[in-house]
């Protein structure tokens, strides 16, 4: 039976994978801009970067794997455009744009010296936002959101992200980088 | 060792880890399903419990949606 559904299998393992890489990459992100971890250094850059590309690589193997799943048969704008799936509108919809939008703000980087870095930076706090917005795209659409080993694994991810975001949140301005 | 050959060290360390953790929920999610104990593949329907006169397959599974 689950030799049917190889590629529904590969989207559900991509897009848990793709959840705990952004959570990683938004845990470094915050550590690199926070006041708790005192060296910065290129390392803690590195793996920030190298989780948030592998991240949009798991998202794009999410959204692509279902295009050949026969029993679902996603055309391209099921997965690419918001609204236009019948499947679970809402929060198909919430991912498709928690996809761009991570994406968008991701690869921001790159042009971050046209954009200005300043302005980059304010553009890329909204990157946590993304990301809790997908975390509720994966509870609320994801199959395995209600199996222990899923929420156990998040769990231990987001969990300490969340404490980071919160105290990162409540640093006074001008502290932060 | 150069910051260069550091920063690529860390980009195969994490394309390696994510390789892993892929197969690692790919296999646990192979055998939840193989073993029909996936919360999606959940249905099935005995034409044993059904009255004799029907003429449905043996079993039906439906995927949730």
């Amino acid at each position: 039976m689950a030799d049917q559904h190889l590629f529904w299998i590969t989207s559900r393992a991509a897009g848990i994978l793709a959840l705990l890489l952004s959570t990683a990459a938004v845990t470094a992100g915050l550590l690199i801009g926070g006041r708790l971890v005192r060296r910065r250094g290129p390392d803690l850059r590195a793996a920030h970067e190298a989780l948030a590309l592998a991240a949009l690589a798991a998202i794009a193997v999410h959204a692509a794997a279902l295009l050949f799943d026969s029993f679902l048969s996603a055309t391209l704008l099921d997965v690419t455009v918001p609204f236009v799936s019948s499947y679970n509108r809402l929060f198909t919809t919430l991912g498709i744009l928690c996809g761009w939008a991570a994406a968008l703000l991701g690869l921001s980087y790159y042009w971050r010296g046209r954009i200005g870095v300043a302005r980059w930076r304010r553009l890329h706090r909204f990157t946590a936002l993304v990301w809790l917005l997908s975390i509720v795209h994966a509870i609320g659409e994801g199959t395995d959101a209600g199996q222990p080993w899923f929420l156990l694994g998040i769990g231990a991810l987001v969990v300490p992200a969340l404490g980071l975001l919160a105290l990162r949140m409540t640093e006074p301005k001008g502290v932060t980088t | 060792m150069t910051v260069r050959r550091r920063i690529l060290e860390i980009r195969r360390s994490v394309a390696v880890i994510a390789v892993a953790v892929f197969i690692a929920l790919f296999a646990t999610i192979y055998v939840q399903m193989a073993t029909g104990r996936d919360p999606a593949l959940g249905k099935v329907t005995s034409s044993q419990q059904q009255p004799a006169s029907q003429s449905q397959p043996g079993s039906v599974t439906t995927r949730q949606s």
